[in-house]
Parts: C-alpha cells; sequence; structure tokens
C-alpha cells in the first residue's frame, strides 16, 4: 500500500488543467486578494478573481465590448446614439440592462448588486484601498448608480464624456457583487478577509472557489449556475511557482498545462512532441524610460530637443531583434501595439520623425550646443549629458538586454547612461516619493482598454500627479488628456497620442510578444486569453484517456 | 549544571533579540512594503498610506518594532500581511515541507558522508582516496540550482518517473513521496561532500593513533578496529557539523526549494522577503534562531556522550 501510494498516489482528478498565474502578462504572482474590487489595479491577482465575478464590461481580445463575457446585455448611452466612428455625442448618461444570470447560490443578480458594488468601489476609495481609483473616471466622475427596474441601472456622470472611454475603461471596474452575502462586511474587513476562502462562497463567474492551498494553489471549479459559456474542465487550478525557470520546467514535465518561453529558448524547443508553441501580443502596454522633469543631476531632461534625440538614437529594431529574438513591435508613442483599434494613424504609420537616425540626433544635439567633451561625452554649460536610469530588470531580462542596447546607441551619439538594478517595489517607492533624486527609471505601464494617458502624462485638475512620476507639466498634454476623456469618438485620443509622440515625456521602449508553449492535451487556448491579460478558461478542455466525463461541477470535494 | 544552563538561556534570548532586531533593519532598509504588493504596481502614494497603516506599516521603524515586541511577547506572531493569516498558521504550513524534506535530505547525506568518508579516510593517501576527494569537490562546487536542473530535467523529462517540482500534484492538498525525491537527493547531494570532506581527515587522523596500532598489535580485527574505535572517535567532527546544519531542516534552502517549487520555509522565507511581509520574515528569522540554539546544545549534548572527556562547562 505504501508503495502504491508513492508510485501514484495523489494524481489529479480527471478534466483538471493546471495553469500557472501570469501568462498573459509576465511572472507569476502569488494569489493576495479574490475580491475583483480589491484586485482592481493588479492584474496578476485580477486573473483570480475574476474566474468567481465578471464585471458589467468585459474587454475582448479586441479591445471592444464582448457582449458575450460581459454581465451587461447592453450599454447604451441615455443623452443620443454614438458610434466609434461616427461619434456623434458625448454623454453624461448610461443606461446598462442587465443579464438574467444568478449568483451561485441561486440568488437572480439585480441592479441592487450593481449598486452594492458601486458603494464598496466608494467605501474602499474613501478609505484609501482602491488600486484603480481615476481609470475610466471610476470613481470621482461618477455622480450616481441607481436602479431603474427589474434588470436596468442608470449610471449618470458629473459632466459629458467620452462614451467609448468610459464603457470599456469605466464600466469595466463595475462588478455586481452580492449584497446578500456581503452586505454587512466593511471594507476593513474585506482587506483584512482578502483571501478567506469562507468570503467568496457566492460568485457569479464561470467558476466557484474549491479551496486555496498552502502551497499558494487555487483551486476552482465550474459554478454549474454561471450564467454564460459553461466550463469544460472538470476542475481548474491555478498556480504560482517563484520563477518562470520552474513554470517551463514543470510544463514540460507534464504537470502545467502552459507555460511561458523564454526568448532564447523558443528556437531550441520547436518541435517538441507533446506541445505546440503559440505567439501572443505582449501585454496591453509599454514599457517607458521615465524622465524625472524635476531632477537636479540630469536637468536637460526637461529639454524635448534631448528627449527626441534620445528617441532617434534608439535603434528599436535592434533592441527587438537582440532583447527578444526580433518578436516585438516598435514603439515611439504611449499607445500599446496590436490588436488595438486606439492607435492614431500617425502613430500606426510609425514617426518617420522618431526613427532610428543617430546622425539626426547628432545633429540635434549639436545644434543645441552640446558639444562632447574629451572623454566624449557632451556637455553643455558645464553639464554633461550623463544620467542614471533605475531598472528592476533582472539581468537576463529581454528588458534588460533592452536597456543595455539603449546604453551602447546614446554612447554613440555621446550620452552617457548608467543602470541601477534594484527590486521593484524600491523603484516605485523612491519614483514615487523621491523628488529630485532620481533622474531615470524604467517602468512599465499597462494601459486601459482606451490608452488615455490620464494620470501617466498629466497633472489632475486637482493638483495631484498620479502616475505622472516624472511630473511632466505640460497644460496642453493636459488639455489634450481631458479631451480625449470628454470629446466623443477617437479625434481626441489621436490628438494626445500624436502630441504625446512628438513629446516624448519618456522614452516609449517596445515590449516583447509573448510566447506560450502549450501542452498538446489542452485546448481552447486561443479563447481562453485576451490582450488584457484577463482569462476565460472556461473555454479551456482537456484531453485525459482516464477521464471519466462528469456534469460541471459535481462530485468535486 | 543550572547556572550553567541559565546562562545559556539569557545568552540564547540576546541572540534572539539581537538576530531579530538586525532583520527588522535590515529589512526595512530595503524599503518597500506590503501594501504594494497588495494594491498593484500603479497603486497611488496615499492608497499605500492607508493599506500600511492598516498592516501596521505605515509609522515609524521605532514604533512597528515596538508593535511587533510587543506582540511576541504575548506569544502571537501577528498575522502576514499579504494573506492575513496567522503568522504560525502559515509558518506551520510550510514547516511540514521542510521537516519532512530536510529530515530525509540531511539523514541520506550523513549516511552518504559517513561512507564515502570511512572510504576516503582508510585509503587517503591511496588512488580510492583521490577519487574521493575529487568527487567530493566536484560535489562541493556544483551549485545548487544546477544540480536540482539536471535532475529534473533526466528524472522528470527524459525518463518520466519522478515529478518535477511541488510537494504534491497540483490542486491536490496531500503531500505525495514522489514530489520529496528529487528535492531530498538535492540537499543529499548538496550537504554530503562537506561532511564526507570533514569525516575522512578525521577517520585518517584516527587511524594513525596510538590506540589503533596497540589494537592491532592485540590481534584485533581490522573491521572491529574500524568501526568499534575508530568511527566513534572520528564522528565528534561530524556530529558537531550536523548539529550545526540541524537549523536548516527548520529554515529550509531557498535555492533547492525555489528551485523544486516546493512549498517549504525556505521557499516562505524568500517569498516574505521580497512581498515585504515583515512578521512571517520575522517570524522564520525567529523560528532560524531557535533553531540553531537548540542544534547547538545538541551538538554539545551527542559530543558529551560519545567523548566522556568532554566537559558540559
Amino acid at each position: 500500500m505504501a508503495l502504491a501510494a508513492f508510485l501514484g498516489g495523489g494524481a489529479a482528478p480527471c478534466g483538471t488543467a493546471v495553469i500557472p498565474n501570469g501568462i498573459g502578462l509576465g511572472d507569476p504572482a502569488h494569489p493576495s486578494v479574490l475580491n475583483p474590487l480589491l484586485a482592481s489595479d493588479d492584474q496578476n491577482a485580477l486573473q483570480y478573481a475574476i474566474l468567481l465575478y465578471r464585471p458589467l464590461v468585459w474587454v475582448g481580445r479586441n479591445i471592444d465590448f464582448d457582449q458575450e463575457r460581459s454581465l451587461a446585455a447592453a450599454v447604451e448611452p441615455a443623452d443620443g446614439p454614438f458610434s466609434f466612428h461616427e461619434g456623434t455625442a458625448a454623454n453624461q448618461t448610461f443606461r446598462v440592462t442587465l443579464k438574467p444570470w444568478r449568483w451561485s447560490d441561486g440568488t437572480p443578480i439585480t441592479p441592487d448588486d450593481v449598486v452594492f458594488g458601486w458603494e464598496l468601489i466608494k467605501s474602499l476609495h474613501k478609505s484609501g484601498y482602491y488600486g484603480a481609483a481615476g481609470q475610466g473616471g471610476i470613481p470621482d466622475r461618477v455622480r450616481d448608480v441607481k436602479p431603474e427596474g427589474p434588470n436596468e441601472i442608470t449610471i449618470t456622470l458629473k459632466s459629458a464624456v467620452n462614451p467609448d472611454w468610459f464603457k470599456l475603461n469605466g464600466l469595466s471596474l463595475l462588478y455586481p457583487l452580492p449584497r446578500h452575502a456581503w452586505g454587512n462586511i466593511s471594507a476593513a474587513d474585506m482587506q483584512r478577509r482578502r483571501l478567506d476562502a469562507s468570503l467568496y462562497a457566492v460568485t457569479d463567474g464561470p467558476f466557484r472557489l474549491v479551496a486555496l492551498q498552502p502551497d499558494g494553489a487555487v483551486v476552482y471549479a465550474p459554478n454549474p449556475l454561471y450564467g454564460g459559456h459553461q466550463a469544460a474542465v472538470q476542475r481548474l487550478v491555478v498556480v504560482s511557482p517563484d520563477t518562470g525557470d520552474a513554470v517551463l520546467r514543470r510544463t514540460e514535465a507534464g504537470e502545467f498545462g502552459m507555460a511561458r518561453v523564454p526568448y532564447a529558448l523558443w528556437e531550441g524547443l520547436q518541435g517538441r512532441a507533446g506541445f505546440r508553441f503559440m505567439k501572443l501580443p505582449q501585454p496591453y502596454g509599454y514599457d517607458a524610460l521615465m524622465f524625472n522633469q524635476e531632477s537636479e543631476a540630469a536637468p536637460f531632461l526637461r529639454d524635448q530637443t534631448v528627449r527626441v534625440a534620445f528617441a532617434r538614437a534608439a535603434d528599436q529594431p535592434k533592441m527587438i531583434r537582440l532583447a527578444y529574438g526580433g518578436m516585438g513591435i516598435e514603439t515611439h508613442a504611449p499607445a500599446p501595439a496590436d490588436p488595438s483599434p486606439w492607435r492614431s494613424p500617425a502613430v500606426r504609420a510609425g514617426s518617420a520623425t522618431l526613427r532610428h537616425d543617430p546622425d539626426a540626433a547628432r545633429a540635434a544635439l549639436d545644434a543645441a550646443g552640446w558639444a562632447p567633451g574629451a572623454d566624449g561625452v557632451r556637455q553643455r554649460g558645464g553639464v554633461k549629458l550623463a544620467f542614471t536610469a533605475l531598472t528592476y530588470a533582472d539581468p537576463d531580462s529581454g528588458e534588460s538586454r533592452m536597456l543595455q542596447v539603449l546604453q551602447e546607441d546614446l554612447r554613440r551619439i555621446g550620452v552617457e547612461m548608467s543602470l541601477r538594478p534594484m527590486l521593484y517595489d524600491r523603484l516605485m517607492d523612491l519614483v514615487q516619493q523621491g523628488g529630485a533624486r532620481w533622474s531615470a527609471a524604467l517602468v512599465p505601464i499597462t494601459t486601459p482598454a482606451v490608452p488615455d494617458g490620464n494620470g501617466y502624462w498629466n497633472r489632475g485638475e486637482d493638483g495631484s500627479w498620479g502616475l505622472n512620476v516624472g511630473h511632466f507639466n505640460d497644460p496642453r498634454m493636459d488639455q489634450l488628456i481631458k479631451a480625449a476623456t470628454t470629446q466623443p469618438g477617437p479625434a481626441g485620443l489621436y490628438d494626445y497620442q500624436d502630441y504625446a509622440a512628438a513629446q516624448q515625456p519618456a522614452l516609449f521602449l517596445p515590449q516583447g510578444l509573448q510566447l506560450l508553449m502549450v501542452s498538446a492535451q489542452l485546448h481552447g487556448v486561443e479563447d481562453f486569453f485576451n490582450a488584457m491579460g484577463l482569462w476565460s478558461p472556461e473555454y479551456l478542455s482537456v484531453d485525459d484517456p482516464v477521464c471519466h466525463a462528469g456534469p460541471p461541477g459535481a462530485a468535486l470535494p | 549544571m543550572l547556572g550553567h544552563l541559565a546562562r545559556r538561556c539569557l545568552e540564547a534570548a540576546a541572540t534572539l533579540a539581537v538576530l531579530v532586531t538586525l532583520t527588522f533593519c535590515l529589512a526595512h532598509l530595503a524599503g518597500g512594503s506590503a501594501a504594494r504588493s497588495i494594491l498593484g504596481p500603479h497603486a497611488s502614494p496615499e492608497a499605500l498610506k492607508s493599506l500600511n497603516a492598516l498592516l501596521h506599516q505605515g509609522g515609524p521603524p521605532g514604533a512597528q518594532y515596538s508593535f511587533w515586541w510587543n506582540k511576541l511577547l504575548h506569544g502571537d506572531l501577528g498575522q502576514s500581511a499579504i494573506t492575513n493569516e496567522d503568522v504560525a498558521v502559515r509558518i506551520g504550513n510550510a514547516a511540514g515541507p521542510t521537516l519532512a524534506l530536510y529530515t530525509l535530505g540531511l539523514g541520506s547525506a550523513a549516511l552518504l558522508a559517513t561512507a564515502l568518508g570511512l572510504l576516503h579516510g582508510v585509503f587517503y593517501r591511496r588512488p580510492i582516496g583521490r577519487v574521493c576527494s575529487a568527487l567530493e569537490i566536484a560535489l562541493y562546487v556544483t551549485p545548487g540550482f544546477f544540480i536540482a536542473a539536471v535532475l529534473s530535467l533526466v528524472f522528470s523529462i527524459w525518463l518520466p518517473v519522478l515529478p518535477a517540482g511541488g510537494a504534491g500534484d497540483p490542486g491536490q492538498n496531500a503531500a505525495d513521496m514522489r514530489h520529496l525525491v528529487l528535492p531530498a537527493v538535492s540537499v543529499m547531494l548538496l550537504a554530503s561532500p562537506g561532511l564526507a570532506r570533514v569525516f575522512a581527515q578525521s577517520v585518517d587522523a584516527e587511524l594513525s593513533r596510538d590506540y589503533v596500532r596497540t589494537a592491532r598489535a592485540r590481534g584485533l580485527g581490522w573491521l572491529a578496529i574500524l568501526f568499534r574505535h575508530v568511527m566513534p572517535n572520528a564522528a565528534r567532527p561530524l556530529v558537531t557539523l550536523l548539529g550545526l546544519s540541524l537549523p536548516v531542516i527548520f529554515s529550509g534552502d531557498v535555492v533547492v526549494e525555489s528551485a523544486f517549487d516546493y512549498p517549504g520555509l525556505g521557499r516562505l522565507l524568500s517569498q516574505s522577503a521580497l512581498g515585504h511581509d515583515y512578521p512571517v520574515l520575522l517570524g522564520i528569522v525567529l523560528l532560524i534562531g531557535v533553531a540553531t540554539i537548540i542544534g547547538n546544545l545538541a551538538a554539545d549534548i551527542a559530543l558529551a556522550l560519545l567523548d566522556p572527556r568532554a566537559r558540559y562547562v
């Protein structure tokens, strides 16, 4: 018996899909919260939460309103019709019609549950626990959320907004939550009980929670009362190994269903029996070398001429080739690459004034009076064109190699950039609170569906900087970002992108595609992903030769 | 005797206090906070400040330090800043797998070290001894992650007979002995060369002592001399080293546990440090400190049993 247990004990039940957290985003992260409102700004955490709770608006693979996976049957601006291309009117009032779905305990999902979710957002925001504050105007630009009848909600904003922007950026943050189960729990208790499994017994998503394991694995089973596409797997396990290497090794050993493949191993792994290989778009965002406009050590970063010269010196095709094995897309503006219908035509066509041209970069610096010194580093008025860039990246990561290429490129035009690695948390603390103590920092930026730049490149109307850690202070940029969120249609968004590309408040850098190795036994992977890194594992299925089919969710511990 | 014990206890308490204080200071010097791990990368400074206050990580370091000691003196290690689970429970959940792994791994290492060291020591200056020495050095210089990677490659991927990681199959909240094998073999291969070398030198030194020559002259058999006389004397430094290794049984090994994704204390220590989960980090450090003290004490007692000449002073 002991030998039998030793050799074959503990096998996973049939129809089990094991997926590492972080797929579609980056490295895995351990679960820290299962409430989607508390996970609101952390994509890794959302991957755990979104299996249990669905938002009003699900952003689809084409960065549009995915009606099938949304809780909202329809979202209509009440001030008049609109469309992305026609852009008729900004809207202040939106009418949302709910689908007749139910919670996992059979209770109908009602407009009051949406109101409850909204109240919780306000409460969390007031207590300071709401990480996504500001995105899509949530919560400060919303006046109220009112139930209208058995399945409709009216959302009124304080002023007219771009309806596409609010629908995708704002309504995707609104989740109906079970008032009948959570009505007596305060925001502080929600935060304290963020990983208390007993709190998450009532869900409306495609899965219900089975167990939170001490090793960090989260076990889900299909929710038989989910109103959308029923899960085909019998069980879903989301694991969170500490390293990508461990994920890859355990996938090769057949323990996990998929793993990200490092660029260096991509070619070597091709053709491995029992696996197929997929390329996904990069995570929805871009990398940016933020420039601190208040840096004392590098005051030249306030000069647009210098910043644009840096952009022209950067050989992005070489970065992509050396750092990402040729699998990436040039990025010169704060607009994620495809799939995205939200890139301006000029950005999509590529900017002639920002393409790699070190001669033009040198000429611009010469004209601005930056003359090469004896050591080859340019200087003007006793100030050298030298600065330190903070980076969080692992030394062997694509981002690190990209920065090393940039270092060489800048050196060729007489600019000295030194790199200082540190832990990501420390870097963010320093740039958010550091004042003049830093000059440049590599910051990964994940944008909402409509990449409005709000909070990154502008200053808030209340004077707050948000995530504009470089304190880029440009009234024209503020005005354009405001227009992107208030004017109907894409024109405002396009104008902001084109202006940001011209100004280069940061050096926009490419990200690499995501490379996946997927077990041949796992199907539905194409429908599982979207570019926002959000999952739909209800579309996954597993070929399991010893599986005895049963109804989803039945007879599972 | 009682006075000695009391003095040892006071020394131990002082050592623990210094250890915990150093860890607390170093962790705070590194910067960061659990709030960012929870709220996400784009959390505003205001949101971080609010949550840090809730987690008792927002105030001055002195206040946080006092808060933690106050709870500890009341027998409360506090709650994990990330999961809000009791630190004692969190550590307890990780301690079981670590105890299993390192008891098996270090036990195997002791056996391997004894066998290899004995062979090496008996033939110290002969070709066999040199081969043993080369093997010990080769194992000693090989990094842990490399050993782990090779074992996984051979036994999990090329010959898929053993799992590549975890403590049980994913989703199964039960340990599985098969998952212990590769990590335990890694621990054995990492721990045994140093032990074997020390034991070999000790065996060689004992074999040249007068009492061995006398025993041979009296006609005692070679094996009897080796196992009845030489080994107990030669084992003293080995026992000391094993006693000093005892903390590893409780602290785990970050490299091996991370390489095999093994949910033990080493992995938890690494996660807590990187996630700024200070209560868990300090709890584990306290555990390592206590284990070290117990390990030293156990080694002293074992030495006294092995060598009646050793005085417990």
